[in-house]
């Protein structure tokens, strides 16, 4: 499914003293297949542009296409849950909305809502726990006794269980160590090449955003600010610290050592290549 | 995220009445409920309901907006209004319609009950307008405080209420993600059956229970980690001393009073 | 004579469950700066909240500046550890800032005067002065963790122990707060205990503890750690860029002086090519 933005913008508590603007005039597309990132700092207007993707919230003003669905001011489609049957949205701290007794249970919960025929359960349970790396032997088991790192698994499996064609990740890593997070991440991308999943995750996170996707959104006070991929925002570092956002470690080391030496590193390179460069030029210049 | 109306909201512009002492605006409004239900001549409203009106335009907050916030209470106010009409058998009969006649008594009674509560909600709505939640708790701790000697545990009472009003906000919130996430999951809040709408709150009221605790739970260690042993032989930063417009204040209120006293009699 | 102490100190939640600590010993000097690391569940926090006396072991001793903790000293204790815990929500007590950091305060009977002094100062200090009549809903989590940061610092503690206290937070609150505990570090007279899986945050510290299944599986400097990368991959965690790249420099002959940050590494670079 592509997706589409068209001029979008969306006004919390519109007409009332706290009226607040928190999208304006939003636009860009998406194809089948793409991963897009939209990272911006807290309260950029991220979430709220998330919230356009299954329909929690419609535009005040333009219009979003996902697909055959269409969501304006005036235009709420019938069949919601068709939308977000096909739009699978990782919130952060998924494990947050577990309620059944048993994993079994709560894994239901979406294709039971979905109206998804019975016969399928069994596969679709087997397939998202498969995903998400669990062993079948915690489907019995109370959601609440797991360990907090299952939980998410579970959690995220509940989303995957419905095989949503677009897949919206929301800080889904948040709270993980270092391991748990590139497992995680691993996964998702795993997801996206393996089942061609067009994915937009929503993060504060520019490194992941670098690791994983194919073209990347800046959003600033509800405004978008840039748009590219990975390789072109490397060249927008200012613009990046007036989002109060700064590029990955490497890249900004990279950026500042072309500057310095006017030469031409590529930043994309591994470390230890990266060191053989330094050290081959800083010869160069000590022979000049 | 903010309630459709207002009762209960403060909104703060700073206005003179906003920087009264709340145990004076406390005890002004329980007097208030009192002798209002004692008004019963004309003069009496009119006086009231100057000095509400006057009250209120020293808040600086829009009338629209106060009036607004106690909508909500309007229907039990014309509700109240229709029951006095239809029950009371006093005075001229008006008109007959079946077997119901609508007597004079009745529509003045109607009126001013009306008219009693109309005033009262008004007031009250005053208090909560122009004072933070947290400075009512203050000023009923320090009121209540006398209690404290026979054993009533008024700093718990009002701990207890200083985080609850504190958490409210957090808690929306985490109502609205969990909700939202829910939806995700295809939960319909709004339609289907009574089985199945029950089951959607469940999937909504677990994970808030659930959450509730565990902040519970980390309040209660955060609280123990910071020295926190009950109220014995704490200081209390807030300190609640009278100031000269609390003292005037007080005296246009008794004025007001003695001149309802007048009028009354 | 040490301020943190533990001897031989095991605990578990309940009877029947694996040891979460398991024979612990570990010393901290005065002033002296510690992160303790390990992935989620290996026991880190634990240590934390004995520390304080939140928990109680279920064999060993934990002594703050000679002082064993017990029911007895808790309360005493708790007013020389000051604690910041990983949710920046779920610490905050007060209605508004200045009540949250009044609240440590009143628990320890400080008169009303001492009070609105130490508050103002330790605002001051984490610089959320002009914060002070705010409500915690209208703040971010950084500024939150600033806030839980204030309040611990107004009650003028020996010890400064945070507890994950980043890691709810996006990477500018993350920023903010690192370089603010690292300020305090310079400038005030405090023993730092960091739990924390950032291993930036590490490269700052004296020493480090590392913590794998319940007991301490190294006790080094961060140098030695970050050249050990078999070390790094047993207990998941990342090597920050600035080291792998010095690390990496290293091994094509360059050696240089434990660059921190970008703009020492180049110049340390710089003076390297002048000198060689």
């Amino acid at each position: 499914m592509d997706i589409s933005f068209n001029r979008v913008s969306y006004i919390y508590q519109q007409g009332t003293p706290f009226e607040h603007r928190a999208l304006k005039d939003i636009s860009f597309s998406l194809n089948k297949g793409e991963w897009l990132a939209i990272v911006g700092h807290t309260g950029s207007g991220k979430s709220t542009l998330l919230q356009h993707l299954n329909g929690l919230r419609q535009p005040t003003e333009g219009e979003v296409k996902v697909g055959d669905f269409h969501l304006s001011k005036k235009n709420r489609p019938k069949d919601m849950k068709q939308l977000r049957k096909h739009v699978g949205v990782v919130f952060q701290y998924p494990e947050h909305q577990l309620f059944e007794e048993t994993v079994q249970k709560d894994l239901l919960f979406g294709p039971k809502n979905f109206g998804i025929d019975e016969s399928e359960f069994e596969t679709r349970v087997h397939n998202a726990l498969a995903a998400v790396g669990l062993h079948e032997d915690v489907l019995e088991r109370s959601p609440f006794e797991l360990s907090g790192g299952q939980k998410r698994r579970v959690a995220i499996a509940g989303v995957l269980v419905t095989d949503p064609q677009i897949l919206v990740l929301d800080e889904p890593t948040a709270g993980l160590d270092p391991m748990g997070q590139k497992e995680i991440m691993d996964m998702f991308y795993h997801l996206h090449q393996t089942k061609g999943r067009t994915t937009v995750s929503v993060t504060h996170d520019m490194e992941m955003a670098f690791t994983y996707a194919d073209r990347i959104i800046v959003l600033e006070n509800g405004q978008k600010l840039i748009e590219g991929t990975p390789h072109e925002l490397t060249q927008q570092e200012t613009l990046l610290q007036q989002a109060k956002l700064d590029l990955p470690e490497r890249i900004s080391f990279v950026n500042k050592w072309n500057q310095r030496n006017s030469s031409q590193l590529d930043e994309t390179m591994p470390i230890s290549e990266l060191a053989q460069k330094i050290s081959q030029e800083l010869k160069e210049i000590k022979d000049q | 995220m903010t309630p459709s109306f207002l009762i209960g909201q403060y909104i703060s512009t700073g206005s003179v009445i906003h920087r009264l002492d709340p145990r004076i605006k406390l005890v002004m409004v329980f007097i208030f409920v009192f002798i209002v239900f004692f008004a019963n001549h004309l003069y009496s409203y009119v006086l009231f309901s100057t000095f509400v009106i006057v009250v209120a335009l020293a808040t600086k907050i829009r009338l629209s907006y106060i009036l607004k916030g106690i909508m909500p209470v309007g229907i039990f106010l014309l509700f109240t209004f229709f029951l006095h009409v239809v029950m009371t058998n006093e005075g001229q009969a008006l008109l007959t319609i079946g077997p119901l006649t609508i007597y004079t008594g009745g529509v003045i009674r109607g009126i001013e009950i009306s008219v009693r509560l109309f005033l009262l909600v008004f007031f009250t709505s005053l208090l909560t307008l122009t004072t933070p939640p947290m400075a009512i708790t203050d000023g009923l701790e320090k009121l209540l405080s006398p209690l404290k000697k026979v054993g009533v545990p008024v700093h718990e009472f009002a701990l207890m209420v200083s985080i609850t009003l504190r958490f409210i906000p957090t808690l929306m919130e985490e109502t609205d993600k969990i909700s939202k996430a829910q939806a995700s999951r295809g939960v319909d809040f709004r339609s289907g059956s009574l089985k199945s709408r029950a089951y959607a709150v469940v999937s909504l009221l677990i994970p808030l229970f659930i959450s509730s605790f565990r902040r519970a739970d980390d309040l209660a260690l955060a609280m123990e980690a910071r020295g926190y042993r009950g109220g014995e032989g704490r200081t209390n930063i807030r300190a609640l001393i009278l100031q000269k417009r609390d003292y005037v204040a007080m005296i246009l209120y008794g004025l007001m009073i003695l001149l309802f006293i007048f009028v009354q009699s | 004579m040490s301020w943190i102490e533990f001897r031989h100190v095991s605990f578990r939640y309940h009877e029947n469950e694996p040891w979460v600590l398991d024979d612990v010993s570990f010393v901290v000097q005065s002033n002296e700066s510690v992160a303790l690391i390990g992935k989620n569940g290996s026991g880190k926090s634990t240590i934390a909240k004995l520390m304080i006396g939140l928990l109680q072991p279920q064999a060993g001793e934990i002594f703050i500046d000679g002082q064993i903790v017990n029911e007895e000293t808790i309360w005493d204790i708790r007013s020389q550890v000051g604690l910041v815990f990983q949710n920046p929500e779920n610490q905050f007590v007060g209605t508004t800032v200045y009540d949250d950091v009044a609240f440590g305060l009143e628990n320890l009977a400080v008169p009303r005067e001492e009070m609105t002094h130490r508050i103002e100062r330790s605002l001051q200090q984490v610089g959320m002065l002009a914060y002070r009549d705010r409500e915690p809903h209208d703040l971010s989590g950084g500024q939150k963790q600033r806030i839980a940061l204030a309040s611990v610092l107004a009650v003028e503690p020996k010890i400064l122990l945070l507890d994950e206290a980043t890691s709810m937070l996006d990477p500018h609150g993350t920023e903010s707060i690192n370089q603010l505990f690292r300020q305090l570090k310079r400038e005030q007279n405090m023993t730092h205990v960091t739990v924390t899986h950032d291993t930036e945050e590490v490269m700052y510290a004296d020493r480090v503890l590392v913590i794998d299944q319940g007991k301490i599986a190294e006790d080094c400097t961060p140098r030695q750690l970050f050249c050990r990368q078999e070390l790094l991959d047993e207990y998941g965690l990342r090597i920050p860029f600035i080291v792998e790249l010095t690390n990496e420099l290293y091994k094509q002959g360059i050696s240089l002086d434990d660059p921190m940050n970008h703009k020492e590494l180049l110049d340390q670079l710089w003076t390297f090519h002048l000198t060689e």
